[in-house]
């Protein structure tokens, strides 16, 4: 039975009605829709993209600023969160995956300008990965805030995510650097886009280009 | 409780309890229906394949060189396209143009051949051309060699006859199968070649072809109007003196553009000095007129004349 608070057509509800409607509240915003059994075909596909959801929530949780920010710029302004659209275009990307090639650590947004070229090599060092971008000229107006690279350690998306994401800025040129403290020989999947700052003072973030690198 | 949520952009929206109930207004009348079911997984295999060839076009969006996106950006300003409409349109091969700072504008060869499919509309064979009829554009179906467009005698209606050659009711296009003039015109004004214009016209240049290379050759243009007798009236045109002939076409330009009205005949001539040419011989026996000294003759002539086989001149 719905529980609700004032009247109908008032405050507010929650809960199932008669087991005709429902009604409840998505981030503040009461809702009422049909009630539906879910359907769960249980298959095999159904079962690895759940996988692969949760696997990408869980590196959502732990995400560093670096990967979070650029997502929930995209969905500023937008009836989706970032985190729904972090998830939503990695599991296309990785569905049927057995590791983390092609993973997007950034959507672009409000027209970014991409890297001309992004690479990473394993590092001198133990636990090291070198990277270098290749910045475009900059447009007249635009500041190139910073170069933004997020490593996250390679793995099959289906398992449990070990947590593992590095995180670095470089704010001027040359846009290099080196990645430390990552695991011993291990894959990572680096991502690299940039961060600018437009004429109107707005933060404009590139799409990311994924490399995979081996840490030293 | 469900929620009320805000009109549409267009107020034609209303608040609407959201999954429930949609209020709108349409034509002037207020409705509420159900709220709108979601339209779910196109059914059909080729609209799939569009909708995902979209989804990852937008992605490819974004990864254009950053000049590219710049430049596109440029292009749409002002525009009601966003930046990754036009480089979707260009991925597609569908109809774009870009208009670069001077002036100049690109099309997309896709856009070329959107455009001529749609004129197959009115006509599809090699060699037609296309005029403003009445009612619509019309073709003008291909004529045989030689032959130039004529305008009939409804005054609308275009089509492909012989030539008229020289003289009277030749629009001006040379014949590719000229001859030699006979003649060597030495110093002076030849105004012989007389012109009709079908249709109000912009005259630029003065046009004729020479058989001969004279580098001394100095030549100047001239348009006179004509009297009902045929001869030349009012000078209407002239230009810059030229120094030196080539053999073939020479253009020589006016001062200012002569504006022809429908049905008005003029004189097309130049006058010649310091070496002689032959002219290339467009038509026979047409009826020339020419003076010495080598000067721009008086108006209100009519000055001498004859039968010759010149008459390269034209005006375009």
């Amino acid at each position: 039975m719905a529980k609700t608070t004032a009247p109908m057509l008032s405050f507010g509800a929650g809960g199932q009605i008669g087991k005709t409607m429902v009604a409840s509240k998505w981030k503040g915003v009461p809702y009422m829709r049909q009630y539906v059994i879910p359907a769960n075909p249980n298959t095999a596909a159904q079962q690895a993209t759940r996988k692969l959801f949760a696997f990408l929530r869980e590196v959502w949780k732990v995400a560093p600023p670096e990967l979070t920010d650029p997502w929930n710029a995209f969905a500023k302004g937008r009836p989706f969160t970032g985190m729904n659209k972090e998830v939503g275009e990695n599991i296309r990307v990785l569905r049927g995956n057995t590791n983390m090639n092609g993973y997007i650590a950034s959507p672009g947004a409000a027209g970014g300008l991409p890297a001309t070229a992004f690479a990473a090599v394993t590092g001198a060092d133990t636990g090291e990965i070198d990277f270098t971008f290749t910045v475009p000229a900059v447009p007249e107006g635009w500041a190139l805030t910073d170069a933004v690279v997020v490593a996250i350690h390679d793995q099959d998306p289906t398992g449990i995510f070990d947590g593992d994401i590095t995180a670095m800025s470089v704010g001027a040129a040359p846009y290099e650097g080196t990645l430390t403290g990552l695991q011993t020989g291990e894959p990572y999947q680096v991502n690299g886009y940039l961060l600018w700052t437009k004429p109107n003072n707005l933060k404009a973030y590139s799409v990311s280009i994924n490399v995979q690198a081996n840490a030293k | 409780m469900p929620a009320l949520k805000g009109g549409g952009k267009t107020l034609n929206r209303q608040p609407s309890l959201k999954g429930s109930l949609v209020f709108y207004i349409s034509n002037g009348q207020f409705y509420a229906s159900p709220w709108p079911k979601k339209r779910g997984k196109p059914k059909s295999a080729v609209t799939r394949a569009q909708n995902e060839w979209f989804r990852q076009a937008q992605w490819a969006t974004k990864y254009w060189p950053a000049q590219s996106q710049l430049d596109c950006a440029k292009a749409v300003a002002g525009t009601a396209l966003l930046p990754r409409d036009l480089m979707t349109m260009i991925m597609a091969g569908r109809c774009y143009m870009l208009t670069f700072k001077d002036g100049r504008k690109m099309y997309s060869k896709q856009m070329v051949s959107d455009v001529s499919q749609s004129l197959d509309v009115i006509a599809q064979e090699p060699g037609s051309m296309m005029f403003r009829g009445p009612q619509y554009w019309q073709p003008v179906l291909p004529g045989a060699p030689g032959n130039v467009p004529v305008v009939q005698d409804d005054g609308v209606t275009i089509a492909f006859s012989a030539s008229a050659g020289g003289a009277a009711g030749g629009s001006g296009i040379p014949s590719q199968d000229w001859q030699t003039a006979s003649d060597l015109f030495s110093a002076g004004f030849y105004g012989g070649a007389k012109r009709f214009y079908p249709s109000d016209t912009n005259l630029n240049t003065v046009c004729f072809f020479s058989m001969d290379n004279e580098p001394s050759a100095t030549i100047t243009p001239a348009i006179y109007s004509s009297t009902e007798s045929g001869g030349l009236y009012d000078l209407l045109a002239t230009g810059d003196t030229v120094t030196g002939i080539v053999s073939g076409l020479n253009r020589l330009p006016l001062s200012a553009p002569l504006r022809v009205t429908r049905g008005e005949i003029v004189h097309v001539g130049f006058v010649l000095q310091g070496a002689s040419i032959h002219l290339a011989a467009a038509t026979i026996n047409s009826v020339m007129y020419f003076s010495t000294p080598a000067d721009l003759p008086p108006e209100n002539g009519p000055l001498g004349g004859g039968n010759a086989t010149w008459g390269s001149m034209w005006a375009e």
